[in-house]
């Protein structure tokens, strides 16, 4: 019975209050324009490979981040939104239920983690993505010369037959938590950005510490325009959205 | 490898890293380890301030470099364009730096094509053609303020039949030249979209064709979410629902060309209001009675058929303008693409007046901190780096062509610039460059106007090259914007700048420096006692590297009125202005309306070479690697067509075919097709992808600027043969709606 209620007490989702850090993301989709910078900027930060024009038709693009895009209404009463989309981190993560060799597991920090090496591309965890965010390398990237010049030493380059998907830039966290630790200090809020937010021309994402309740990532999942995509799947994501407003002009 | 001499290995590439060594050898120093991302590596690195030269806004950028190799752009957060933000265009310019396909020798054309000769001979050679055209030449670039153009014009400027010209973005004159009265010096509308309660863009695509993308993206984002109180709302009229209207809350799907009559009506009811609610009491109130005489025929029940509107709509716009001070007027694409363009843009800066004499007076608002303005200091760094803005327009392009045809010229340089395949057909410019003996393409890739040039310099890219750059965007503020190398040229490339010098050396022309380093530090020590707030007690070797640290220099943030604020005289005259003339059409006989756009990832072309920004979805269509042409669904239903279909499009100029993208958000009677698409000589990742909508347009201009008037083309379009599968991003499971994710 005593095991019983330890396992209950470390699925529970508290248990992220018991670390220091609890890493989330809030995207404004109020302030998103669709432009795009962040896919290339992750592209450029993580070494994602480009597949070219069939492979894209197969529907085998790389991109750790998406922009959805949702044409709704009938001219001339049309809406055109955009979702930036990539790994959600979900606290009850169904990828990471299924995998047989714990490739993806969750880390104390609550980012949803990849472990390429013990990968043996099952693809198990795609297929129970609910929000397809995990890609499978179909073929070795191939970063001929000189192009491989560029690649990030701080990011693994992904091989053929595993899946892979977006870590948040855990090698920017990393950076910034051995800052901090040099300088005898915690992390600040804002001191570590993702590629993705560091681009962001209108300031559409922040990434932070959510258990630190000064941290703008806590007021903003407290705003009471924040969301989280598929909440009725009950995974919990570290990932949240601001709903846009919807003020009229004329009506 | 043990840890010891692995952490020894690293020493060695970090101490080979801090003395600026890009050996490849250091590259098999540290490989590039495989450990699982929970284990991620980091690498320090060394981060350099310099300038994005993508496109000319001007953002400061810093670059991270790691071994000497280029691995990531970022904004640098204290420049006043890009605000520490970069574009996707700025992110892939790290991939460009090692794209496969750059030029690495000088080639000149012989019998039986391009000859690679060595950097010698083609310093001779060219400096030989310097001292046989004795100054009838002609220097051509992209527009830029630069140190290239600084250089060409210091050498030849003064010299008879010496013109330079900039092949700048369509309709950027326009801009200029609109509203021009109400403002003390020319410069590009500059409304404060950041600190705005409510913005009527008309026309402007901003984060697709924008002077600066990340400026306009980061004012976009104050403006809607940047203070706690105030949600700005946004108003997007124009015939296609771009990118920068999906994110306004209205669209208003005006027909082409009529968006200067929207203006003057919103103007007619705005200076109505003003008149009955007595606000803004530094307007002479027999200035007023004037305008409001002038607009009397713009009132919303007289124009709201032409423009589909309702006239209750027209006047419901114009309440928020004035009740939801401070508000802004934008003109873009839209607006500048016509043949009335300047009218229209004299419009929108009549109603930005009246929303800046409403909220000083209600608000004082519009006191904010800016850099502070100096026009004076602005003009005299322009002029040292060369171009002066008449030269950048369209008109004086379209004389140098004339020029060009006429044998005025014995040689010319092109750089960095592919007038060939970007500017439209109607202009012939590919003609003409055959008819001038000699050309040279400064570039860094082939493509179609270097291919049609007797020699073509590979230029260092300009991560690789010294330079210094002065956007004209930020309007009346002196940026100083300073491009250093931040790696070691990886090709067997030369600066352009530095061989124009060499060879004019040669040639025994005065020259202005040795090397372009030199001009560079040589200009800023010309400007240093004006740069206000730089340590001025440095000498003036601490001076440049503060400056190099820094991406260069631009004013303190101080408080300052937003616009200058015209004399009586201008007030009382500029009731003539008050006019929306009719648009006019090339080809008025056809159809549909041809609205030619940008996009936020070709440019006008320049990305098409880039399989970053080939594979990223465009917003809109989230299309990948392909051509389309977008059109209203009921239109497709009209010609018979579905998505994939292949239409052609046809003008008297030229015709292309493409696939048929359904959209609802697009007028019925337009047609609407990206520009940058179809090169055909720009390598394999752009080659024959798509055709050229440029191939369509004669070169109808503006009556008041001379801006190329890019969307008064009017086109057949009829259903052709064959299908193409679309290649759209979508959630691989099939798209959702937005209702599924309760947005």
């Amino acid at each position: 019975m005593r095991i019983l209620k330890e396992s209950i007490k470390v699925k529970s989702f508290n248990y992220k209050e018991q670390n220091d850090y609890s890493w989330s993301m809030i995207i404004d989709l109020d302030r998103c324009n669709g432009c795009g910078a962040c896919v290339v900027g992750c592209q450029a930060e993580n070494n994602v490979a480009t597949v070219g024009e069939e492979e894209v038709g197969r529907k085998r693009n790389m991109h750790w981040l998406r922009i959805e895009r949702y044409i709704e209404g009938e001219y001339p009463d049309v809406k055109v939104r955009f979702l930036p989309m990539m790994c959600q981190h979900c606290a009850s993560a169904p990828c990471e239920s299924v995998c047989p060799v714990y490739a993806t597991y969750h880390n104390p920090e609550g980012l949803n983690v990849q472990v390429y090496n013990r990968c043996i591309g099952t693809r198990f965890c795609g297929n129970n993505c609910p929000y397809s965010v995990r890609y499978f390398n179909w073929f070795d990237s191939s970063f001929p010369e000189p192009v491989n010049n560029q690649l990030n030493p701080d990011v693994s380059v992904r091989e053929r037959g595993i899946m892979e998907k977006c870590s948040m830039c855990m090698q920017r966290i990393r950076r910034g938590k051995d800052t901090a630790k040099d300088e005898g200090r915690e992390v600040k809020d804002g001191d570590i950005q993702p590629a993705c937010a560091q681009t962001c021309p209108t300031g559409a994402i922040t990434f932070g510490n959510i258990n630190d309740h000064e941290s703008k990532v806590y007021k903003m999942a407290h705003s009471g325009r924040a969301i989280s995509l598929f909440e009725e799947k009950g995974t919990h994501p570290a990932v949240k959205y601001l709903k846009g407003g919807t003020n009229d002009v004329i009506g | 490898m043990d840890r010891r001499s692995f952490l020894k290995l690293s020493g060695v590439a970090a101490s080979a890293g801090a003395v600026g060594a890009c050996s490849r050898a250091s590259q098999k120093v540290i490989p590039f380890v495989e450990t699982p991302n929970d284990g991620a590596n980091p690498v320090d690195g060394d981060w350099y301030a310099t300038t994005c030269r993508e496109c000319n806004a001007g953002c400061g950028i810093i670059v991270r470099t790691v071994n000497g190799r280029v691995k990531k752009i970022e904004g640098n957060a204290m420049h006043p364009v890009s605000r520490g933000k970069a574009c996707a265009r700025g992110q892939a310019a790290a991939q460009t730096v090692y794209h496969p396909e750059r030029l690495t020798s000088p080639m000149l054309k012989g019998a039986g094509g391009f000859e690679a000769i060595g950097w010698d001979k083609a310093v001779d050679i060219l400096s030989q053609r310097f001292t046989e055209a004795e100054g009838k030449l002609f220097f051509l670039n992209n527009g830029a303020n630069d140190a290239a153009s600084g250089i060409v014009s210091a050498i030849f400027g003064k010299m008879d039949g010496f013109v330079s010209a900039g092949n700048q973005e369509p309709g950027f004159e326009t801009l200029r030249a609109g509203g021009k009265d109400l403002a003390s010096f020319p410069r590009m509308p500059f409304p404060d979209l950041d600190h705005a309660q409510f913005a009527i863009l008309f026309g402007a695509d901003i984060f697709e064709s924008g002077p600066s993308p990340v400026f306009w993206g980061g004012a976009f984002g104050e403006c809607r979410r940047g203070r706690a109180s105030v949600r700005g709302r946004l108003v997007y009229a124009g015939p296609r629902l771009s990118a920068t209207a999906a994110v306004c809350d209205l669209w208003l799907p005006i027909p082409p060309g009529r968006l200067g009559v929207l203006t003057l009506s919103v103007a007619q009811v705005v200076v109505d209001i003003i008149i009955t609610r007595k606000l803004a009491s530094s307007i002479p109130r027999n200035a007023l009675g004037r305008w409001s005489n002038a607009l009397r025929e713009y009132e919303p029940e007289k124009v709201a058929a032409q423009l589909e509107m309702m006239p209750e709509h027209i006047r419901k716009l114009a309440l928020p303008f004035v009740d939801e001070s401070p508000s802004v007027a934008i003109a873009g694409a839209d607006v500048t693409g016509h043949a009335n363009g300047v009218a229209a843009l004299d419009a929108v800066e009549f109603l930005n007046m009246l929303s800046y004499e409403i909220g000083r007076e209600k608000l004082r608002i519009h006191e904010r901190l800016t850099p502070e303005p100096n026009d004076d200091l602005k003009r005299r760094i322009a002029g040292a780096l060369g171009v002066d803005h008449e030269a950048q327009g369209f008109s004086r392009l379209a004389d140098l062509v004339g020029g060009m045809e006429q044998g005025n010229f014995s040689m010319g340089i092109i750089h960095h610039t592919n007038p060939v395949f970007d500017t439209p057909s109607g202009l012939k410019f590919k003609e003409a460059m055959a008819k001038v003996g000699f050309t040279v393409a400064v570039s860094n890739f082939m493509d179609e106007t270097a291919a049609e040039a007797t020699l073509v310099l590979p230029d260092h890219h300009w991560l690789e090259a010294w330079s210094v750059q002065t956007p004209d965007f930020v309007p009346g503020v002196p940026v100083f914007n300073l491009q250093q190398p931040v790696i070691r040229p990886f090709f067997d490339t030369r600066s352009g700048a530095d061989i124009i010098l060499a060879a004019a050396t040669a040639a025994k022309l005065k020259t202005p420096a040795a090397t372009t380093e030199a001009f560079v530090k040589g200009t800023i020590k010309r400007f240093r006692a004006e740069m206000h707030g730089a340590p001025v007690y440095l000498d003036d070797n601490a001076f440049n590297r503060h400056l190099l640290r820094n991406g260069g220099w631009w004013p303190e943030q101080i408080e300052t009125e937003a616009a200058p604020v015209p004399s009586g005289t201008v007030l009382w005259e500029y009731r003539d202005k008050l006019k929306a003339p009719e648009p006019e059409f090339d080809g008025a006989e056809n159809p549909f309306y041809l609205h030619p756009f940008q996009t936020v990832h070709m440019g006008r072309g320049q990305g098409a070479n880039s399989g970053w920004l080939q594979e990223a979805p465009d917003p809109i269509t989230t299309l990948m690697w392909q051509f389309w042409v977008e059109m209203n669904p009921a239109t497709a239903a009209k010609l018979g067509v579905v998505e994939g279909d292949m239409v052609k499009i046809s003008s008297a100029h030229g015709s292309i075919t493409a696939p048929v993208f359904p959209y609802k958000g697009i007028r019925p009677d337009v047609v609407a097709v990206p520009i940058g698409y179809g090169h055909t000589n720009y390598g394999k990742l752009a080659n024959g992808r798509g055709e050229n909508v440029m191939t369509l347009l004669g070169a109808k201009r503006d009556t008041v600027s001379g801006a190329l008037a890019w969307r008064s083309q009017k086109v057949k379009v009829e259903k052709a043969e064959g299908r193409t599968k679309m290649l759209r991003n979508a959630h691989p499971e099939g798209e959702y709606k937005g209702e599924v994710f309760q947005l």
